[in-house]
């Protein structure tokens, strides 16, 4: 066996007998705390029911909205023809 | 609920065990923790899945393997990205410089530095044959017992172990050539 071989020999054997290393003692909870914080994931039920509550809240603003541009545009209307502004009654001075 | 009297058991039976399978892999105190960590949840989501088939410590073993796999090659993939990074910019950004040989805790004080040499060549070894060596030489797992944590059978842990060897030898003598001669 010649140098190089036996270099290779020792280096490979150079872990013989390696001993366990020593695990960190507060690893267990580092464990529990991450479990912990997956854990605190809103349920999906709870998801979906906001997600529904939120849809319904938005239609309710479009209805308010529309029969609220409708009646107030009949409202304009009515004190428009009281105070005779429509563009029939309007006055052409040119 | 995570802190369940079933999980600590199994923690305090099998956590050194996957943290050290770890630290082999990792070389790296820090990283070997987290992949710990990652095990050890995924055992907790996963426990009611294991279907007894093969051995539980088996199974983690498994499980350790794969992730302590994963994060090399996420880690590697980083390593690419960074390099391309520094050639690409025209900054002359710091590199960091890590640490080229990983000094195990549990090495006897005389073999320090071949074992650092011989992690290093570990390190380059494929997937596959770093496992199989690992768990043969580093875990004194049997190679029926290798067999099923790899899920292939003994005759190609054996090959894989062959390769392996031959491919330690030829690092190891390629190093001894540039450094020690």
């Amino acid at each position: 066996m010649n140098a190089k071989e036996k270099w290779i020999q020792d280096t490979e054997n150079s872990l013989n007998g390696l001993k366990p290393a020593e695990v960190n003692p507060y690893l267990y909870s580092k464990i529990l705390d991450r479990l912990g914080a997956k854990t605190e994931v809103a349920p999906s039920k709870l998801v979906w029911a906001a997600a529904a509550s939120f849809v319904v809240l938005v239609l309710l603003n479009v209805f308010v909205l529309r029969t609220n541009t409708s009646k107030k545009s009949s409202e304009l209307q009515t004190l428009a023809q009281q105070y005779h502004l429509l563009n029939d009654n309007i006055i052409n001075y040119n | 609920m995570p802190d369940d009297p079933e999980f600590k058991a199994l923690y305090e039976k099998h956590g050194a065990m996957v943290y050290n399978l770890c630290l082999k892999y990792l070389q790296n105190v820090e990283d070997a923790e987290d992949v710990t960590q990652e095990v050890f949840i995924t055992i907790h989501n996963s426990l009611h899945q294991f279907k007894g088939e093969s051995k539980i410590s088996t199974w983690i073993y498994r499980i350790a393997v794969t992730r302590s796999l994963e994060f090399l090659r996420a880690k590697n993939r980083k390593k690419r990205f960074a390099f391309f990074q520094t050639i690409f910019s025209n900054e002359k950004g710091e590199v960091k410089v890590e640490a080229l040989h990983f000094i195990h805790p549990g090495v006897q004080l005389e073999n320090k530095e071949r074992a650092a040499i011989l992690f290093a060549a570990i390190d380059k070894l494929p997937e596959n044959q770093k496992t199989a060596f690992i768990l043969s030489k580093l875990e004194d797992l049997s190679y029926a017992e290798i067999a099923a944590v790899m899920k292939v059978s003994v005759p190609s842990v054996e090959s894989l172990l062959f390769r392996a060897k031959q491919n330690l030898q030829k690092i190891l003598g390629d190093y001894y050539e540039k450094n020690e001669k």
